[in-house]
């Protein structure tokens, strides 16, 4: 992509102020979560502060750990900007595929793990107050 | 709108990874990821075919099939690990050792120390309590400090078991980690009887072992291995056991991964198992000394399996641990329960660990910390606690939750979950934290570089030929 086709880009804005990226962005194209999985992605190159209204403009503040030069921190933002399409993605995935997901992993694990239900013979053996107990066992034959 | 099953991926050099909850992977070009997510592949396409064998398009996604497997890979690993209760049991029956090792993750103490060797009362208490696991699989693991130093105790722990086993019933399985250099005809006469299995340390050449196990004697400690590891082999021999090493990473190994390997090959172990360093015991202390970054050490690891590879070509068979496991997870859906590399991780619901005078811990990790005074992962101990009040503490169901990947932010959505694990207990003793922060973590970076490397291999058809080759056996 061209730098100029860049920068008629509307959903996201970059702005380098003092050593520092300002990457505003729009809320309806970038879901939260996805923001969020992007951010960590650089919490061990970068200091990342988030500000702005969920409902109508993001800003992501990065800046390095190390001191970087311009270059840097173009490179920066454009692998912020690629990883934030993928989170995009991660998080259409899991909320197109939650519902079934849930219930094929639900199915699984039901199906795998061993049943819990005790027999009936089990159940009266631990019969803690003697309800099982016959009438005539407990008070003997009636007269 | 996605028109695909539910998978992970990542960009991998020019092409992406997908992983799916089956374990399945693909590699994908570009230009196919993009088609595919978007629903354009067509389903003539070889490439649609192959995603749709492997559960990822849509339809296969929801198949029958697909939840069968998912249902066994539960059944196999989840199903069986989470129902059963703890069925690996580590009993450090002393603290003492011959040796003086550079990173003792035991924090050993010297052999004058019988004070610090575990009693007949408390190991009593500890088969007790053992017996009380509602696993239907045991396997005692001897440690210490050097178990062969408190052999009485071992033999005590042993025949307790048998006599307590002809009711239970259990599926039994004994093994001591030893250096060896205490064993004498007579003990691996004893330790062959009773079927116990053995695995030693071996960091690799000569010069490299003596100085990390310096024996306290001053005399070779590799020489003392060596020996013992030859005599057990030729005593093991009528046994389908095989006698296991495993290696301790230092700095000074680092430019000896070709050294390390001929030694497991000279030897005639046909596994090595290439970890890092863990911050526990001594090592932590001197970890400026003795580590090395995760880069530093995951070249090591791509150098010697690059090596592995290449003698496994030239007909040598020698298996590396990590890519074996990788591998079998990759390939198959029986997963090996290597207790670092699951989710949710051993601790308290796979395995505890007894300290010499009774405490009992998480796991062995926990219990080393606890040698170095922080006792966060304690649970109780035999003379003091029920089973049942050790086994549902706070500190076990805490560990559980923080090493269940899929709610663990930088784990959840990462490709490689189905194939990895964290270690609460490390990332505590590193971060101060049982929650780590995934990138900055040093064994997430391991991990992460060593899966894209391997990932990689298994798209060459040499190595992928070798890969399978360890499986079948």
């Amino acid at each position: 992509m061209s730098s100029k086709n860049r920068r008629n880009i509307k959903t996201i804005k970059t702005q380098k102020q003092n050593g520092q990226l300002v990457i505003s962005l729009n809320p309806k194209i970038y879901p939260l979560e996805a923001i969020y999985g992007a951010c960590y992605v650089f919490v061990d190159r970068a200091y990342l502060f988030l500000d702005g209204d969920p409902k109508k403009e993001i800003k992501v503040f990065i800046e390095g750990k190390r001191k970087l030069d311009s270059k840097k921190l173009e490179e920066l933002a454009g692998e912020f900007k690629n990883e934030l399409l993928d989170y995009v993605l991660r998080t259409a995935i899991a909320k197109n595929t939650k519902k079934i997901r849930e219930t094929i992993v639900e199915k699984a694990l039901f199906s795998a793990f061993p049943s819990e239900e005790t027999s009936e013979e089990e159940h009266i053996e631990s019969d803690p107050l003697g309800i099982a107990v016959p009438w005539e066992e407990k008070y003997g034959e009636k007269k | 709108m996605i028109k695909t099953g539910f998978f992970r991926f990542k960009k991998l050099g020019q092409k992406y990874l997908l992983t799916n909850d089956l374990g399945d992977f693909i590699f994908l070009q570009k230009k196919d990821f993009k088609n595919f997510k978007e629903g354009k592949l067509k389903e003539e396409a070889s490439v649609y075919k192959e995603l749709d064998k492997k559960h990822f398009t849509s339809k296969s996604w929801r198949c029958e099939n697909c939840q069968a497997r998912l249902t066994n890979r539960y059944a196999s690993y989840r199903g069986k690990y989470l129902s059963q209760g703890p069925g690996l049991h580590i009993i450090v029956v002393t603290l003492r050792c011959d040796h003086a090792c550079r990173y003792c993750h035991a924090s050993s103490k010297n052999m004058t120390r019988t004070d610090l060797d575990m009693q007949e009362p408390t190991a009593k208490k500890v088969v007790d309590m053992i017996f009380e696991t509602t696993s239907p699989f045991i396997n005692v693991e001897f440690q210490g400090g050097e178990p062969l130093a408190n052999f009485g105790i071992v033999k005590f722990i042993v025949n307790r078991v048998l006599e307590k086993n002809k009711k239970a019933k259990k599926e039994l399985r004994f093994s001591l980690v030893s250096t060896l250099s205490l064993l004498d005809d007579k003990k691996l006469n004893w330790l062959h009887g009773k079927k116990i299995s053995i695995c030693s340390s071996l960091d690799g050449p000569e010069k490299l072992h003596n100085k990390n196990r310096p024996k306290l004697d001053g005399k070779s400690s590799y020489r003392a291995t060596c020996q013992g590891i030859k005599k057990t082999k030729k005593k093991y021999k009528d046994l389908h056991y095989q006698v296991n090493a495993l290696i301790t990473t230092t700095g000074d190994s680092l430019p000896l991964w070709k050294e390390i390997v001929d030694e497991y090959v000279k030897l005639g172990l046909r596994d090595i198992h290439l970890r890092p360093l863990n911050p526990f015991g001594m090592a932590k202390g001197l970890q400026k000394l003795l580590g090395y970054s995760a880069q530093d050490f995951v070249t090591f690891y791509k150098k010697a399996l690059d090596y592995i590879i290449e003698l496994n070509l030239r007909g040598i068979d020698i298996r590396e641990r990590i890519a074996k496991m990788i591998a079998q997870k990759a390939f198959t859906d029986n997963d090996p329960n290597f207790l670092d590399l699951r989710s949710p991780c051993g601790a308290g619901i796979g395995q505890l660990a007894y300290h010499y005078n009774g405490d009992v811990y998480t796991c062995d990790e926990g219990r080393m910390l606890g040698q170095m005074g922080d006792g966060t992962f304690k649970l109780g101990n035999v003379h003091k606690n029920t089973y049942k009040e050790i086994i549902s503490s706070e500190v076990t169901k805490s560990l559980c939750l923080a090493s269940t990947l899929e709610g663990l932010t930088g784990c959840s959505d990462c490709v490689y979950l189905p194939y990895c694990g964290v270690c609460p207990v490390f990332n505590y003793s590193e971060e101060g934290n049982i929650f780590a922060q995934a990138p900055n973590n040093f064994r997430c970076q391991v991990n992460k570089s060593i899966l894209d490397y391997l990932f990689r291999k298994f798209e060459t058809p040499e190595a992928l030929k070798i890969f399978k080759k360890w499986l079948s056996k």
